[in-house]
């Protein structure tokens, strides 16, 4: 079949996983086959369907008695919707302040240059600790507003980039012979040549920006109960791993195969646009 | 001119080729070499000759076992008595160093930035390097030895480039277009050091070329190849005065020449002249059209010094008329060229269009329907994300002439004035040619019917055919629309073809400027003859000294 | 040395600027009593507690005693165990030294000779299998990457002891975790730096004179090569950083980094403070040398530099 040709197998495997996770994200609450709030005491720590449990919880409870699969779903759906908005959020504003720095130069493009770089000081793991420390208490939208602010760095230094290349290629100088205004200019030709790899590069940050949820949450710091994550899932069963070792190993599974293969289709797309 | 071609006429040849074929890609691909076959003698210097795509850089990479991997190469060769087959590429390699050497176009980049040029030399050979640059023309090698690549201008690159090849004495030295990217009084220099080393150390020189002039000035057997094919050979006299193939004819039909001065390229050499006489003085009306009064730009360096790109330089351009400017890199002609459509801001004066001084920072549009300008690069030109016919249609669009359907009509209508086929127009430029993108950048610049049209290096990139295409479209374009241009250029040929007037440029200042036939029988300026004394010339052309003589960088 | 001068007065503002970010960043949010006390407190408690800490002085104020104290190298007392800040962290200091040196030295020893490795079968089997394995390596989360290791040596197999120092066995887990994600970046930047350099025109020109394979990769493409990776160097400090914060969580190390994260849930922010200003100023100096180091090794920035200094332009030698 030529689809195999043109797409290697691995590529549509990762395809296949992203559309799972798109389901499950969308349709958690439907999907779970309990309610994840639902505590059941004597049914704690029972193992997952294959390993000696039940098809009543096929991945098996957690310490409270809690069915692993509905809270994992639950999970995929608050980690994706986390790591979508503070992709698309980050890509947008640093995108945005990037043109706006190439474009405009002088003060503007200092200024935008001093964040860029101020951010750079510390790794950005450290710099959303600090702004975590700094929450009374972690709310969601604060939450995704610091995943905002993790991203954002790198959209600006490749928008801004883009921007100042493009400032002085012949066709846009062309068009400033024609006539053309400067908004007609970045968002008319500028930005539809620019828009392949921006979203390259979304779709590249987007694993990323799991991780650093997954990471803050699973350290404590990140989504709070009653909420949860997978981060905050894994968190939980790490406790377990002598006991009951599938509690933090199923988000984990998730995590893990979510992540590659994400990153393997953002790799292949960024082939795909390097060629041209 | 060639040298006596006695002194190697009964030598075995040095290199034989036979059934060279190259082909990328699988069998249902067009190969890129087909059944090419040459042979070169000690001492003798070859030209090959061909536009893009004729295969000449490849035959030269299979040469010297440099094609990848994935390239299928096929025949044979014999070197110095060695027989081998070319598809064995490390037997070829083998060969490198003291049996065959390569030099490459861009001179720059041949060099290893984090290395010394002594250092460069010293891999290759143990011998004195001071004496090895010498050979290729340096007059005071030593502070060169400590130097880095990007300390030193382009000739100096190429000469050390060319001693990196000599290092090893090669018998046989493949010139891949080096002197392409230098200016004019630098190849010259280039060239006649070329012409030396064959001559005094008997070696063989492959010069891959597309520029016909260079192969009558400097080689003594040429090669004309197209689309990968052999199309013609012979001594270089035989060849340029009494082509026998009709590619050969119709490529140096196209060449602009003296001779071909005021008339359409394309023409048979011996065809009749078009009723059309050259046009001498055909410029309608007094007053200039466009006026530089003045003009004076300065640039900020890095450490905040000023540099004067251009100095007070005073220019007019008449109705009808073509003017061509004329200097080498650095000359400023751009940079003067930019100030009338406000891509620069002068220091001092300024530009007068129709009698109107242009205000840029307070720009009019009226002003972009004047006066229009078309950049040499036209990769770069067109926006890679659109499509033609919306690009063409854009300075319409933007100055609301008539209705959409209105501006859609007019800009196919513009296309196809510069003949360009129609299922073209709504391709994006990525998949068009070079020459393509070029017409397609005239039609745009035509849109809104300026009264001014700015050409900056617009021929400069193009295949010599395409070339002779874009120039006759000028000329049309001058004598039925009454367009005045300014014709940006180095290549001194076409400007002699094209161009009314003549303004010379050198370093910022306005060195000469007068009718063309004038200044180039009787150049007043030291400088401009020096210009003219550099440019390689065909066979039959009046004018300049056929004989170029070494030019010190002005 | 104008230029170094600039650099380092950058540097020096840079710094100030993190310092007042966190600052206030932290002193805005939040008051440390309340967290320390939560809700069942009476008011002359928590009074007191304020007076003590300084914390009833206006903002500006507190910053300026903190400046103070920044001066005299005192980062301020521990909310939670009333210790000295530095001191805590000078205590756990020596245990992250000595999980990012082995790790720094294995990604280095590792990655490079591995990036190079594949560049040179660019497209063949083993280039594939190298990017495959760096995009894994790097798409799996540190956390989870040290959870898997320790679940199949600590628990499955029983061989090493999952957390805390008990010999330089402990040391394997943690060291591997870090060293797998920073040798991938290092294989791949190698990589693709190799293969840029192998395609640069002074290769062929090199090959063309008839110089070996072996002498144009050791003479033209290796340095060529390890110029950038400085620069790379000097940003993978600060992914080393990241990395030993949250490997030591996993691995219940007595690090800075855990120290950080437990500073940070209990709201102390002396030593939230103090760890950061720390990292901070190593990503500093990390970044300076660097630029440092090019300044040597490159000679068209060495030239830049000299030449941005003079104040008439010099004629290039034509």
């Amino acid at each position: 079949m030529t689809i195999f040709r043109t797409y290697p197998p691995l590529i549509l495997a990762s395809f296949a996983v992203v559309a799972v996770l798109f389901i499950c994200a969308a349709f958690a609450g439907p999907l779970a086959p309990h309610d994840i709030a639902q505590v059941d005491l004597l049914n704690r720590f029972r193992p997952p369907a294959l390993l000696g449990g039940e098809w009543r919880n096929p991945l098996g409870t957690d310490s409270l008695g809690r069915d692993i699969l509905s809270l994992t779903l639950r999970g995929i759906q608050v980690s994706m919707m986390i790591a979508a908005i503070g992709t698309i959020g980050g890509a947008v504003f640093g995108s945005a302040l990037g043109f706006l720095a190439a474009w405009v130069g002088g003060w503007v493009d200092n200024l935008i240059g001093i964040l860029i770089d101020f951010q750079a000081t510390v790794p950005n793991l450290i710099l959303a600790l600090a702004l975590l420390a700094a929450l009374p208490e972690a709310s969601f939208a604060l939450f995704v507003l610091i995943m905002i602010i993790y991203g954002w760095e790198q959209y600006a230094r490749l928008a801004r980039a883009i921007g100042l290349s493009a400032k002085s290629q012949p066709y846009v100088q062309a068009q400033q012979v024609l006539g053309a205004g400067a908004a007609r200019i970045v968002t008319r030709s500028i930005l539809p040549n620019a828009m392949a790899v921006l979203l390259v590069n979304m779709s590249i940050n987007f694993p990323r920006t799991i991780l650093v949820e997954s990471t803050l949450s699973f350290l404590g710091i990140g989504i709070q109960p009653p909420d949860t994550s997978l981060g905050v899932l894994i968190g939980q069963g790490r406790d377990q791993l002598y006991n009951a070792p599938w509690v933090a190993l199923a988000p984990g599974a998730v995590i893990l195969v979510a992540t590659i293969s994400i990153s393997l289709l953002g790799d292949w797309a960024r082939d795909l646009v390097d060629k041209d | 001119m060639a040298a006596d071609s006695g002194r190697y006429e009964d030598a075995q040849p040095l290199l034989t080729v036979e059934g060279l074929g190259i082909r990328f890609g699988g069998p249902a691909e067009t190969p890129a070499c087909d059944d090419v076959a040459f042979s070169v003698r000690a001492g003798e210097i070859l030209g090959l000759v061909g536009e893009s795509g004729s295969g000449k850089s490849v035959t030269c990479r299979a040469l010297m076992g440099l094609l990848p991997d994935a390239a299928g190469v096929s025949g044979r060769m014999r070197f110095g008595g060695e027989e081998l087959a070319l598809c064995d590429r490390r037997a070829v390699a083998r060969l490198r160093g003291p049996g065959l050497s390569m030099i490459f176009q861009d001179p720059m980049s041949a060099l290893d930035p984090l290395m010394t040029v002594g250092r460069h030399i010293a891999l290759r050979t143990d011998a004195d390097p001071v004496g090895i640059l010498h050979q290729v023309g340096l007059t005071d090698p030593a502070p060169l030895l400590d130097s880095y690549a990007h300390q030193l201008s382009g000739g100096q690159c190429q000469r050390i480039a060319i001693a990196c090849a000599l290092a090893r004495k090669p018998k046989l030295l493949i010139a891949d277009e080096p002197t392409t990217a230098l200016d004019v009084t630098v190849q010259a220099g280039i060239l006649d050091q070329i012409r030396r080393l064959a001559t005094e150390q008997g070696m063989a020189v492959i010069f891959v070329t597309h520029d016909l002039a260079v192969v009558h000035q400097l080689c003594d057997r040429v090669l004309v190849m197209h689309r990968g094919r052999v199309v013609e050979q012979g001594p270089v006299d035989a060849v340029l005065r009494a082509p026998q193939h009709d590619y050969t004819r119709r490529l140096l039909a196209a060449i602009p020449r003296p001779a071909m001065r005021g008339r359409r390229l394309g023409l048979l050499p011996d065809a009749a002249p078009a009723p059309a006489a050259p046009a001498s003085v055909r410029v309608l009306g007094e007053a200039p059209v466009l006026k530089f009064d003045d003009i004076h730009v300065q640039y900020k360096r890095g450490d905040g010094s000023l540099v004067d790109a251009v100095k007070d330089v005073s220019l007019s351009l008449r109705r009808g008329e073509i003017l061509g400017l004329v200097g080498e890199s650095g000359s400023g002609k751009s940079t003067l060229a930019k100030t009338a459509v406000g891509l620069v801001t002068p220091a001092r004066g300024q530009v007068v269009l129709k009698g109107e001084p242009l205000d840029w920072n307070r720009p009019q549009m009226r002003w972009r329907r004047d006066v229009q300008y078309i950049f040499q690069d036209p990769r770069g030109a067109l926006d890679p994300a659109a499509r033609l016919l919306n690009q063409v249609r854009l300075p319409l669009d933007l100055h609301r002439v008539g209705t959409r359907a209105e501006r859609d009509a007019r800009a196919r209508e513009l296309l196809g004035e510069t003949r360009l086929e129609e299922h073209l127009f709504l391709r994006k430029p990525g998949s068009l040619s070079g020459g393509q993108r070029q017409r397609a950048t005239v039609a745009r610049a035509l849109a809104l019917q300026p009264e001014v049209l700015i050409c900056d290096e617009s021929v400069s990139a193009l295949d010599v055919s395409i070339q002779a295409r874009v120039l006759n479209l000028l000329m049309d374009l001058r004598e039925t629309h009454g367009i005045a241009i300014l014709f940006i250029s180095h290549d001194l040929s076409v400007i002699h073809h094209l161009c009314d007037r003549v303004a010379v440029m050198r370093r910022g200042e306005l060195v000469e400027q007068r009718g063309t036939e004038a200044l180039f029988a009787e150049p007043a300026h030291p400088y401009t003859r020096a210009l003219l004394s550099a440019i390689p010339h065909l066979p039959d052309q009046t004018g300049a000294a056929a004989h170029p003589k070494e030019v010190e960088p002005a | 040395m104008t230029w170094l001068v600039i650099r380092f007065g950058r540097a020096v503002l840079t710094l100030l600027l993190l310092v007042a970010f966190v600052f206030f960043t932290l002193a805005a949010n939040g008051d440390p009593a309340l967290a320390k006390f939560g809700d069942d407190i009476d008011a002359q408690t928590l009074e007191a507690f304020r007076t003590k800490w300084g914390l009833n002085y206006p903002l500006w104020k507190q910053f300026l005693i903190y400046l103070d104290g920044l001066v005299h190298f005192d980062l301020g007392l521990s909310f939670r165990t009333g210790r000295p800040a530095w001191e805590l962290i000078f205590d756990r200091l020596p245990a992250t030294l000595s999980l990012m040196a082995p790790t720094a030295f294995f990604s280095v020893a590792i990655g490079v000779p591995v990036g190079i490795y594949a560049a040179m079968h660019h497209g063949g089997r083993a280039d594939r299998l190298t990017i495959l394995a760096a995009v894994v390596a790097l798409a799996i989360p540190s956390f989870l990457l040290g959870l898997l290791i320790m679940f199949v040596f600590s628990v499955w197999l029983g061989w090493l002891d999952p957390s805390g120092i008990t010999g330089w066995t402990s040391y394997i887990m943690p060291v591997a975790t870090m060293a797998i994600a920073a040798s991938a970046i290092f294989a791949r930047f190698t990589r693709s730096a190799m293969v840029e350099v192998m395609s640069h025109p002074m290769i062929e020109t090199a090959q063309a004179s008839g110089l070996t394979r072996r002498l144009i990769q050791r003479v033209h493409a290796l340095p060529n090569v390890l110029l950038p990776l400085i620069t790379i160097a000097a940003l993978e400090f600060g992914n080393l950083i990241t990395y030993a914060v949250i490997v030591e969580s996993v691995f219940g190390w007595p690090g800075v980094g855990r120290l950080l994260i437990e500073s940070v849930a209990g709201r102390d922010y002396a030593v939230v403070q103090a760890a950061i200003m720390m990292t901070g100023v190593t990503m500093i100096l990390a970044n300076f040398l660097a630029d440092l180091a090019y300044g040597f090794v490159d000679p068209r920035i060495a030239d830049a530099r000299r030449l941005r200094l003079r104040r008439t332009p010099r004629e290039a030698r034509a």
